[in-house]
């Protein structure tokens, strides 16, 4: 049985806003989904629907397969992670763990044992008696998984957590989040707008554009087969570059474009047969590669080039690529051919 | 980065900065209150013409004056009774402010009004809804044509509710903004965690709007100790003195008796029990909540 169905749900907000429409999805158990596009689309909606801080207009949000419509939060039996940690401000860390435990009327050795032991997990063994206040970004953020995770809940939500993350950290707790899960075994519903968490981390990528699901799948099947340009440009960074075919000498019909991933681009400095000839326009080198973006004839493609790339701003080079990497998409429609 | 190092004239421009200050503080503030404190070491009356250093001994007086331990205790009850009254009150009102989608502002301009409204108006308003003949409250009660400001016993809780009824919007409006400042994610979280009603209010609400309660509590109490103009206009301290508060009885010593020493020693006193309340409240619930 799925842990969490849609039903064809809409919501409509007061004053006609319609945020989600034709909504229909099953996330089984035990699953890591995530939950990706750009803000405003709808993924926070869908996560709350979930939660049930709100109800749908239309259709059903059904967990464990009973109809959860009209149950409040409190009734659902989910554990949940916000973007803004949301620890109580008042209580330590000790009692921030403990809150749903206390509240669910846990025996007291019981709520001392598993605060312990979760506290553990997450290395806050030493921080227990601090405030929220006195923690680090890093730590609170431990600290509201282990909030959440203490319950031993069969489904967690997560709204973004990491984004208030620097870059080093967020890494790290990319790796926490999908190690903990592995170990737990629960439904996992994550919400992010960046792509490289979604596709790291998950088991299945659904990706929502203005209110619908544009495509799902696991997550390098959505990368190498996107279904819409939309998917292609929001996955991958850098990201996906759309030309003409007739620029890169590729034969395809009238009205359709071909997108091109710039891991799929060689740039050589050296003019080869069959390649196509460009001028490069920005230099990005980043280490372990160099981001070239080049001018061919009026379109722009990104490609890739050995670490210490020579040639700078307005030289010639060549791009070589397989065309059978090249993605073709309806011009009109933006749909896959 | 080195902190910049004082110059001897950048200390005198700091002192240059706060002199003004000072000076008004010390003219509008400090020196009323010496005079006071040296007026209340005088035996000064004014019909009689007389004025002498006399020391300690209205202080002395003072201690065995019932009176004055009555006025001390009509005080207390009415700031203790009518402060709870207000924060709960208010409370709730917040509470509501703070539920309501719509009409919001119109809700608060209403709560508003009594606050709006001068003291002295709202007691002599009340003064009439009290009163035996023509009065609306009174005239509403069972027991019909009962003089409510001439009771003792009666009084002192007619002249806590004028007090209640244009206070609570004050606490309201401070306890509104307080749960304003309480971030929505809270709610979500205890929500998930599985807080229902009461358990929320109890968990989160309220210890998340403790620094507010303690400031708002603090503020009202200080100003109900020092009632005068509410209670002044309904009852001028009667019947038989039951609603006389300090500040009434130290007018009444100063302004009808011409009593300028013994006046200004009851002055004393009840400043002196203004802080002594100050520090007990913040020593009480507000080391933690003020920090």
């Amino acid at each position: 049985m799925a842990a969490i169905e849609f039903e064809s749900v809409e919501k409509v907000y007061r004053g006609g806003v319609r945020v989600l429409s034709g909504i229909d999805l099953s996330i089984e158990r035990g699953e890591l989904v995530t939950i990706v596009g750009p803000s405003g689309c709808g993924k926070s909606t869908l996560l709350s629907l979930i939660a049930g801080f709100e109800q749908p207009t239309a259709g059903h949000v059904k967990i464990d397969g009973t109809v959860v419509d009209d149950q409040p939060p409190q009734a659902r039996g989910l554990a949940m992670v916000f973007q803004s940690y949301a620890l109580y401000p008042h209580l330590d860390v000790y009692e921030n763990i403990a809150f749903p435990l206390r509240i669910g009327r846990t025996a007291k050795d019981e709520i001392d044992r598993r605060v312990r032991e979760t506290a553990e997990r997450l290395g806050l063994a030493p921080l227990l008696r601090r405030r929220p206040a006195e923690l680090s970004g890093g730590q609170r953020q431990r600290v509201a998984l282990a909030r959440a995770l203490v319950r031993k809940p069969s489904i967690c939500l997560f709204d973004e957590p990491l984004s208030n993350l620097d870059a080093a950290l967020r890494h790290e707790m990319r790796a926490e989040i999908k190690r903990l899960h592995e170990d737990l075994g629960a439904t996992f519903v994550y919400v992010t707008h960046d792509q490289a968490e979604a596709m790291t981390l998950s088991d299945r990528i659904i990706v929502l554009n203005a209110g619908s699901i544009e495509q799902q799948g696991p997550p390098m099947d959505v990368y190498e087969r996107p279904v819409t340009k939309f998917v292609a440009a929001f996955l991958g960074s850098p990201s996906i570059r759309f030309v003409r075919p007739g620029a890169l000498g590729i034969s395809a019909g009238s009205g359709v474009i071909v997108g091109l991933r710039p891991e799929d681009v060689a740039v050589e400095s050296e003019a080869s047969n069959g390649a196509v000839e460009a001028v490069v326009t920005v230099v990005e080198p980043v280490g372990s590669e160099t981001w070239v973006t080049c001018a061919v004839g009026d379109e722009t493609l990104v490609g890739r080039a050995p670490p210490r790339f020579a040639q700078k701003r307005g030289d010639r080079v060549s791009l070589r690529f397989d065309p059978a990497r090249a993605h073709h998409f309806d011009e009109k429609t933006g749909r896959r051919l | 980065m080195a902190r910049p190092r004082w110059q001897p004239s950048d200390r005198l421009h700091a002192r240059a900065m706060v002199t003004p200050a000072i000076v008004v503080l010390a003219v509008v503030a400090l020196y009323p209150i010496l005079a006071a404190v040296w007026l209340s070491l005088q035996r000064a009356i004014l019909i009689f013409r007389e004025r002498r250093f006399i020391g300690a001994d209205n202080y002395n007086a003072l201690i065995h004056d019932d009176r004055f331990w009555a006025a001390a205790g009509h005080t207390l009850y009415f700031t203790v009774v009518a402060v709870a009254l207000e924060l709960t009150l208010g409370l709730a009102f917040a509470y509501i402010l703070h539920r309501a989608i719509r009409a919001r502002g119109l809700l608060t301009a209403m709560v508003l009004v009594p606050w709006a409204i001068p003291t002295v108006v709202a007691a002599k308003t009340w003064q009439w809804l009290y009163d035996a003949d023509v009065g609306l409250v009174a005239r509403a009660l069972p027991l019909q044509d009962v003089d409510l400001l001439g009771m003792p016993g009666w009084a002192m809780h007619a002249a806590i509710v004028v007090d209640v009824w244009k206070s609570t919007p004050f606490v309201a409006l401070l306890l509104y903004a307080g749960l304003s400042t309480i971030p929505e994610d809270l709610y979500r979280a205890a929500a998930i965690d599985g807080a229902r009603g009461f358990t929320t209010f109890t968990k989160i609400t309220l210890p998340n709007l403790r620094s507010t309660l303690v400031v708002t509590a603090l503020l009202r109490s200080l100003d109900a100790f020092r009632v005068f103009d509410a209670v002044y206009v309904l009852t001028e301290g009667g019947p038989a003195n039951t609603t006389e508060t300090l500040s009434i009885y130290a007018y009444k010593t100063l302004m009808r008796s011409g009593d300028f020493g013994y006046g200004s020693t009851l002055a004393v006193a009840t400043f002196i029990a203004l802080a002594l309340l100050a520090a007990v409240m913040l020593t009480a619930f507000g080391r933690q909540a003020l920090r």
